[in-house]
């Protein structure tokens, strides 16, 4: 299998195959990765992914072979992803009307629901994190990428990797309880 | 739960946090909730067309090569070197062609005599008076003044090659006693050597003019004196007898390799001096 640099490589001098294949390649990771920094809107993504891709096939000429392609490929994603929310000035609070764009056919009504609910929670308490700690805590649970590799797409080092991973976390675990409280609260 | 995510992000967490690590971790109950997302192939599709329209343009081969950095380097240089020096070199190595041509007895202005001495004069005009000038192409690009006078002195030398050696093609097809290779091997060697000295030369004493005519009269003096025979030993030292012996030609090749490489070495020291200075 080519590499990544290969395929950009080829890119540059203008072979549309390698071009179709590298977005076939990252398409999906790129959408899931989005995805989730978006709070599960995948109309969202989907728009975050072709800017991706577009931004990166401007800049494709000035790409230096020599390095990795996923971590620069992906610092793209991460720039379009906090521009979008820095434009909007989208301090996140929930709104109902917006919620992600999931379901589960395989569930019963009232399990899908009770899912619903938790897989919705966990998205606010995401989207209530800041960016800088919600694109580590993503790339590192849910893209399954080495710390290194976040270091890089970050441009960070490892150890600032570590410590917004777990304040991070922290956060959540937080923000979740609250969550949890309040709905408590409302059953009483 | 996941495990392996578990394992995976309890070990991270426990590199910040050892107290900490095991009850941060269990929220991969709560974090791994979240469904998968697959993406939609025609949107995928969609993705790929708009991508379609920004692809740079296939490059011909020529193109690729022309982008090559020596190459370019090489081109860009072209546009640089004095035009004068191209048409000199060409009108001086015709005249030499014309004479050996037409002379009955074409001993002294022959055109073995003729191609070392319009290489080295030639040579030595691509290190002129523009050492800043050469600092601030430095400053602009990424070549270095080093790699800026070797691309120079592939150029001019190059030139002067192909001219002799199309010199020497036509002067054996009009004449039929005249061998090619040997007539190339009578300047080739000479040629090299009064290049790389001439070069050599102008960046030692930074006087191109005084590199070019000393290399003249190095030469013109060896032919002269070649002819008589000394008994004096610094007279005989002088005449260079070595440097049109078919017997020294390997060492003439060296030497004039050597001598330009030590020239452009030089080149770099004198560039590092003249970048702290400015």
């Amino acid at each position: 299998m080519r590499t990544d640099e290969s395929l950009a490589l080829g890119i540059q001098q203008g072979r549309a195959d390698d071009m179709t294949e590298l977005a076939n390649r990252y398409y999906d990771p790129l959408l899931r990765y989005l995805y989730r920094m978006c709070g599960g809107k995948q109309a969202l993504a989907e728009d975050l992914v072709q800017e991706t891709f577009l931004r990166m096939m401007r800049g494709i000429i000035g790409y230096d072979a020599k390095r990795p392609f996923k971590p620069w490929l992906y610092s793209i994603a991460t720039n379009i992803a906090r521009n979008h929310f820095t434009r909007a000035d989208t301090r996140y609070t929930h709104n109902p009307e917006e919620d992600a764009d999931f379901e589960d056919d395989n569930l019963l009504p009232e399990e899908s629901v009770l899912q619903s609910e938790n897989v919705q929670q966990v998205f606010d308490a995401l989207m209530q994190l800041p960016e800088q700690h919600r694109s580590v805590v993503v790339l590192f649970y849910y893209d399954n990428l080495p710390q290194k590799e976040i270091s890089e797409i970050l441009n960070i080092p490892v150890g600032t990797v570590k410590s917004r991973l777990y304040n991070g976390l922290k956060r959540l675990r937080s923000i979740i309880g609250e969550h949890e409280m309040k709905d408590m609260q409302h059953e009483q | 739960m996941n495990n392996k995510r578990y394992e995976r992000l309890k070990e991270a967490l426990s590199e910040v946090d050892m107290n900490e690590a095991d009850s941060l971790a269990e929220l991969d109950s709560q974090l791994s909730q979240l469904p998968p997302v697959t993406g939609r192939e025609s949107h995928k599709r969609q993705v790929i067309a708009a991508m379609m329209t920004e692809l740079p343009q296939r490059k011909t081969r020529l193109q690729q090569m022309l982008e090559w950095y020596p190459i370019a380097l090489l081109f860009s240089q072209v546009r640089i070197i004095q035009r004068g020096l191209w048409a000199a070199s060409t009108t001086v190595l015709l005249l030499g062609l014309i004479v050996t041509l037409t002379a009955s007895s074409p001993d002294l202005m022959s055109f073995p005599v003729i191609a070392p001495v319009v290489a080295a004069a030639s040579v030595a005009l691509i290190y002129d008076d523009t050492v800043r000038a050469m600092l601030e192409i430095e400053d602009t690009t990424k070549a270095s003044a080093r790699l800026i006078l070797l691309a120079r002195m592939t150029l001019v030398f190059g030139f002067n090659l192909v001219l002799a050696l199309m010199g020497s093609i036509i002067l054996t097809m009009f004449d039929s006693e005249t061998l090619l290779i040997p007539l190339i091997l009578s300047w080739l060697a000479p040629m090299t050597f009064l290049a790389g000295f001439a070069f050599f030369l102008s960046i030692v004493a930074r006087d191109t003019l005084f590199a070019a005519g000393t290399s003249l009269v190095m030469w013109i003096g060896h032919l002269i004196m070649s002819e008589m025979t000394f008994s004096n030993f610094w007279l005989t030292l002088i005449s260079l007898p070595g440097l049109t012996d078919p017997a020294n030609r390997p060492n003439l090749l060296i030497g004039g390799v050597i001598l330009t490489a030590v020239a452009l070495w030089m080149v770099g020291i004198i560039d590092r001096r003249a970048g702290q200075i400015v």
